[in-house]
């Protein structure tokens, strides 16, 4: 079907969309009790293009993620890259050899915790070994928040896919 | 992935991300010691370190003109002011226990409670 193409393009740019009103959702949250770490909704964008379209399509809305960092600085840009494509990396992987033994679940709370460690990876290069102490609590905090994003896509993913 | 409610694989993943948590913690709760400085790294790349003990306060201007207030009061530190609009190093709160930090990412500064030789004092590394 030649449709197919347009309908992958559209749907990619309504769940880019649909990470960018997320983000801004979850900054007018309260912070979570540890500083740097946050729910990560905008995830379950990238996960339903993992599901639903294909790789290359969750990696387009993990671009546009980046892109629209820049509007906060270089450094946020770099920050959303970095944790974006270990996310992509990982989710990709447990995608393609073992998506039968996983629910959204396991998969967000793999997500939450590449993209953390994606993030302490940059902050170790700009700052040095002092971030180290950040380590323990965003690898504790990846499994509450990959939690609930997998849980929230649970809930929404029937909705989400008649909607696309 | 189709929606469900846990499947042995999630266990898994959740089990070796919590195993990780633990051994990075584990790794620096060894590694603590009395606190006794505080390191502000700058944007530069210089450091420098003062006494947690004597009451203070620092001004840094970081990267990009993001000003920061770092406060040394009654043995403990924070960031009290930062113009940065993540606030990331400002919700640390207080610290007072060595090897932990505040950071500010964006504006290339760190402040970190260091154990060691009290004595010294806006030492410049």
């Amino acid at each position: 079907m030649s449709n197919n193409r347009i309908y992958r393009l559209t749907v990619t740019a309504i769940l880019a969309a649909l990470a960018l009103a997320l983000s801004f959702l979850e900054g007018l949250l309260p912070p979570l009790p540890v500083p740097g770490a946050r729910l990560g909704l905008a995830n379950l964008a990238v996960m339903f293009a993992l599901a639903e379209l294909s790789i290359p399509c969750a990696a387009g809305i993990t671009a546009v993620k980046a892109i629209f960092a820049l509007l906060r600085g270089p450094i946020a840009c770099l920050m959303s890259a970095a944790g974006g494509v270990m996310a992509l990396l990982a989710m990709s992987l447990v995608y393609r050899v073992c998506r039968r033994q996983l629910s959204f679940i396991g998969v967000g709370v793999l997500g939450a915790a590449a993209h953390n460690i994606g993030q302490l990876v940059v902050s170790l290069m700009l700052l040095g070994s002092a971030m180290w102490y950040y380590a323990p609590l965003l690898l504790l905090m990846a499994v509450p928040t990959g939690v609930v994003t997998g849980l929230v896509l649970n809930v929404t993913y029937p909705h989400l896919r008649h909607f696309s | 992935m189709r929606p469900a409610w846990l499947r042995r694989g999630d266990v898994v993943v959740i089990g070796v991300v919590l195993a990780a948590a633990l051994f990075a913690g584990i790794g620096i709760w060894f590694d603590r010691a009395p606190a006794a400085r505080v390191s502000i790294q700058y944007p530069d790349g210089s450091s420098a370190l003062f006494s947690i003990s004597e009451n203070r306060s620092v001004e840094i201007v970081g990267n990009g003109g993001i000003a920061l207030t770092v406060e040394i009061a009654d043995g403990r530190v924070r960031v009290k002011h930062s113009d940065c609009p993540d606030q990331v190093c400002v919700h640390s709160g207080w610290l007072s226990q060595s090897g932990q930090a505040a950071a500010c990412v964006p504006a290339g500064v760190c402040v970190q409670v260091v154990g060691g030789d009290s004595q010294v004092d806006g030492v410049t590394a």
